[in-house]
């Protein structure tokens, strides 16, 4: 977000699960409150079994189709990932109707016109984490060039095996102006 | 169309929905488009035709509705005969970049045609972009239509500086196929026309990607 620098668009809960937002930053910051609330009451309940990443999401389709039938949306596109259930990776994404669906790759915004051709064309099932990075990158890198209200900063939150983490800032390189 | 007129809507009129790329590449110019032609959510034309003919050296792709696009191109075409009959000389691209801005300008964007032309001259490889209102961006590669944004991001990953003839043709075909797989205004086959110092040539339906088997894709 260019007007408001450092403006973190991930975030990450104890529970293994990261969220990506795109959209309005008072909504997500209700639903960021309002994760951390449930998560924590969660582990207070101390019974063995903890909400995953694809309980988070089906609870976030939920909430924003409620919230669209009460003509009340929650103006953002949120991305969930980390496991489900079975240990798998998991990935999804909600929109601010309730439409919510899982994919190898999701985006947002610009991402959705810019990234995604990239996406579908350079995504394989057994990617390595540096392949994803890079991937990544590189769509953004692109989103930046042709995005005004885009900043060359960014952030990345990864969810593996051995738990969950939102790295930090950096610049993207090789910007190409010409 | 016969299912519109029996639901008594009027059917929209006939748009190029449409990927259109030029590159520049080393001594040369390749435009590329997709082919096909909606009416609304209704493809009217699977196999399109969106080069036109400008000159010997200077070719056309249109983007938008297409009986502008054709009108248009048709017009500035023979305006720069008219031209090389006066002057005695190849037709500078830039003439005809000049006639385009000057007509759409003055319909102040009713004429609704997106182009990118592009040509060879005595100066070297020229591409621009016409807008409907009659800006022009004169850029090493770029993109208009409905599926500009795929493209786009196909070129802004793999455009380099000193590119070959088939590295430009190849990237160019690489965006349009990005437009035709990810935008649902554009589909069908890839047309390509390449223009350098020894003269032009036009590849229809280069790439049939309908018919490429991709596995696990969606189309």
């Amino acid at each position: 977000m260019v007007r408001y620098k450092g403006i973190r668009r991930v975030t990450a809960y104890d529970n293994g699960v990261c969220l990506g937002f795109s959209g309005d930053h008072a909504d997500f910051q209700s639903i960021d409150d309002e994760l951390t609330n449930m998560i924590r009451q969660d582990q207070c309940v101390d019974d063995g079994v903890t909400m995953g990443a694809k309980s988070i999401y089906g609870f976030l389709a939920a909430w924003m189709y409620q919230q669209r039938n009460e003509m009340k949306p929650l103006s953002v596109s949120l991305v969930v990932a980390g496991k489900d259930d079975k240990g798998e990776p998991f990935l999804g994404t909600v929109d601010q109707l309730g439409t919510h669906y899982e994919a190898p790759f999701v985006a947002t915004g610009f991402g959705n016109d810019l990234a995604l051709p990239v996406l579908r064309k350079e995504w394989t099932p057994n990617m390595s984490e540096l392949d994803a990075i890079r991937l990544v990158e590189d769509c953004l890198r692109v989103c930046y060039q042709r995005d005004c209200k885009a900043s060359n900063s960014i952030v990345m939150a990864k969810s593996t095996v051995d738990g969950v983490q939102v790295g930090v800032e950096y610049k993207l390189q090789n910007i190409n102006w010409q | 169309m016969a299912t519109e007129a029996m639901a008594g809507v009027p059917s929209k009129f006939r748009k190029t929905g449409t990927t259109i790329v030029g590159v520049l590449f080393e001594g040369g110019v390749a435009l590329c488009s997709d082919t096909r032609a909606t009416a609304g959510n209704i493809v009217v034309d699977k196999n399109c035709l969106k080069q036109h003919y400008i000159a010997d050296n200077v070719w056309c792709l249109g983007a938008g509705t297409a009986a502008d696009t054709e009108a248009v191109t048709m017009q500035i075409s023979h305006e720069l005969r008219l031209l090389q009959f006066e002057t005695g000389r190849v037709v500078p691209v830039t003439a005809a970049i000049t006639a385009m801005k000057r007509h759409l300008w003055k319909y102040q964007g009713h004429v609704s045609a997106a182009l990118i032309c592009g040509g060879v001259d005595s100066t070297g490889a020229h591409l621009s972009s016409v807008w409907p209102h009659g800006s022009t961006d004169s850029l090493p590669f770029l993109t208009m239509g409905s599926g500009c944004l795929a493209a786009l991001s196909v070129l802004e990953r793999g455009w380099r500086r000193g590119l070959t003839k088939e590295e430009g043709v190849s990237l160019g075909i690489e965006a349009v196929k990005a437009g035709i797989f990810n935008d649902m205004g554009s589909g069908s086959n890839v047309d390509v026309v390449i223009i350098d110092g020894e003269g032009t040539e036009r590849r229809r339906n280069t790439v049939k990607p309908g018919t490429e088997s991709r596995g696990a894709d969606v189309l």
